[in-house]
């Protein structure tokens, strides 16, 4: 009975203030239910309301940026002191919490010290140290896409995967910048203006319908997959 | 514009609305049957693989999260885990849940916390050290590096990415390809799908995902929201055929 009354409320409040923000977002203060002098207050009250659960909802998911970060420590912390894991993880959770509470302990000094930006440590950090890092995964990225392309013939032979290989092929070869690819840029051109806006279209358009669909089975009380 | 825009919305909303009773009513005492995907025809082996190997399955939402505009995408993969995780709690080895929006973490946490919950194995299996977040956002590399880091950090058996990718899944991928671990894969984005499609051995497309929860769990309720969108997708098939025709005969007589 008990799990039965949660699921209830839940679906209720879900309901209520599904419906609230969409006609409150929707039309604002403009949803004049009735020409009664009431009908104008509602509006205005469910337009107030509107705005308050969208203002608890971004409060609520920037105070989750706290969860993450006691996330990321637990399990870093968990793994060191309970002597889980190899001892390279170990370690690699060590790197991770020591730099972390080097970072805060930047931060908070230059913050104190009022440290111009260009002569921060933590500004160093970020640019210069992170930037670079995140950069060397992205030149990383070419190569495991061109492998992963490779890969693919191998694994199976399909028409599919032919016909993804060429069109990389194709798209590849327009790109350089070399005389007499008149023909295969104007086939890029095509392709790109006609089956690849179409496939991506077709995808977009599914997602969406998809989204609507489990919108209002949400909404309606139909789907409960947060219960 | 604005006046448009609402009626339209509402609308739409309508349209959709009636599309899910009707289809609902029509289905109601039917049996029905999926169309075969390929992906989810593997997922019991998968599955087996991992519960005999005590190897733990990996699922990632990427940078969907609630409260964003991947939210129904966000609870869509939380209810593909859900059953496939229920499934996996005989396991000695608990699954692992990746995030990189800080706004999931608490849907990863109480995806696996009811998926054990509605076992009995709450107390005994149950680690919210199982949920891990890795920083941040839309595209991040550092997640993508975090999630290839942990692929060899851990003894996984599969990994299961749905949610909201870009191309740095593509690094995950291919770790995972050389580590010999099974890959589901679908995201929202379009570089992410393509990139899922030519290096995932089970891709999903689009909105595949949102089937998902029907396939694992064979529920009724999700068989017939499976029927509404097969529904839906048709009826815009040929809306869009019916515009095409009038634009040609508009084109063709001058009109």
């Amino acid at each position: 009975m008990r799990v039965r009354l949660g699921v209830i409320l839940a679906s209720t409040i879900t309901i209520f203030v599904g419906v609230t923000t969409l006609l409150g977002l929707l039309f604002g203060s403009n949803l004049v239910l009735s020409e009664a002098a009431g009908g104008e207050l509602v509006s205005l009250f469910i337009a107030f309301l509107a705005r308050l659960f969208v203002q608890i909802a971004v409060v609520t998911v920037a105070l989750t940026v706290v969860i993450g970060i006691l996330n990321l420590l637990m399990v870093h912390t968990s793994r060191l002191f309970r002597g889980r894991g190899r001892t390279l993880n170990r370690l690699n959770s060590l790197v991770l919490v020591g730099v972390f509470v080097f970072t805060l302990g930047i931060y908070i000094f230059e913050r104190s010290q009022n440290t111009p930006a260009r002569e921060s440590w933590s500004r160093l950090l970020l640019e210069d140290v992170l930037v670079t890092i995140e950069s060397s995964l992205a030149a990383l990225l070419f190569f495991a896409l061109v492998y992963g392309a490779f890969r693919m013939l191998r694994r199976e032979v399909s028409l599919y995967r032919v016909l993804f290989v060429v069109t990389v092929l194709i798209v590849l070869i327009a790109s350089l910048p070399l005389p007499g690819l008149g023909l295969i840029v104007d086939l890029y051109r095509w392709l790109m203006a006609v089956p690849v806006s179409a496939g991506a279209r077709g995808i977009l358009l599914g997602i969406a319908l998809a989204t609507l669909v489990t919108g209002v089975r949400v909404l309606i009380g139909q789907d409960r997959s947060y219960g | 514009m604005e006046g448009i825009l609402q009626v339209g919305t509402l609308l739409t909303i309508m349209a959709v609305f009636v599309l899910n009773g009707v289809v609902n009513a029509l289905t109601r005492r039917r049996d029905l049957h999926h169309r075969r995907i390929a992906a989810f025809e593997a997922l019991p082996g998968i599955i087996g693989e991992s519960i005999e190997a005590s190897r733990p399955v990996h699922f990632s939402f990427g940078s969907a999260a609630p409260g964003t505009e991947s939210t129904l995408l966000a609870l869509a993969s939380a209810e593909f885990a859900y059953y496939t995780a229920q499934l996996l709690t005989i396991s000695d080895t608990s699954p692992l849940f990746t995030v990189t929006e800080t706004a999931a973490v608490p849907l990863a946490v109480d995806t696996l916390r009811l998926a054990y919950q509605s076992r009995g194995l709450l107390a005994e299996h149950f680690k919210p050290v199982n949920i891990r977040w890795y920083p941040a956002g839309a595209q991040s590399l550092a997640f993508a590096g975090g999630i290839t880091a942990m692929q060899s950090e851990e003894k996984l058996a599969a990994n299961f990415l749905s949610g909201s990718f870009g191309t740095e899944i593509a690094l995950i991928l291919d770790m995972s390809q050389r580590k010999q671990r099974p890959t589901l894969a679908v995201s929202d984005r379009l570089e992410g799908q393509a990139v899922s499609y030519a290096l995932a051995d089970y891709p999903l497309i689009g909105e595949e995902i949102f089937a998902a929860g029907a396939y694992v769990s064979g529920q009724p309720r999700l068989r017939r929201r499976n029927a509404v969108l097969d529904v839906g997708r048709w009826l815009l098939v040929i809306i869009l055929l019916v515009i095409v025709a009038a634009n040609l005969i508009r084109l063709f007589t001058g009109a």
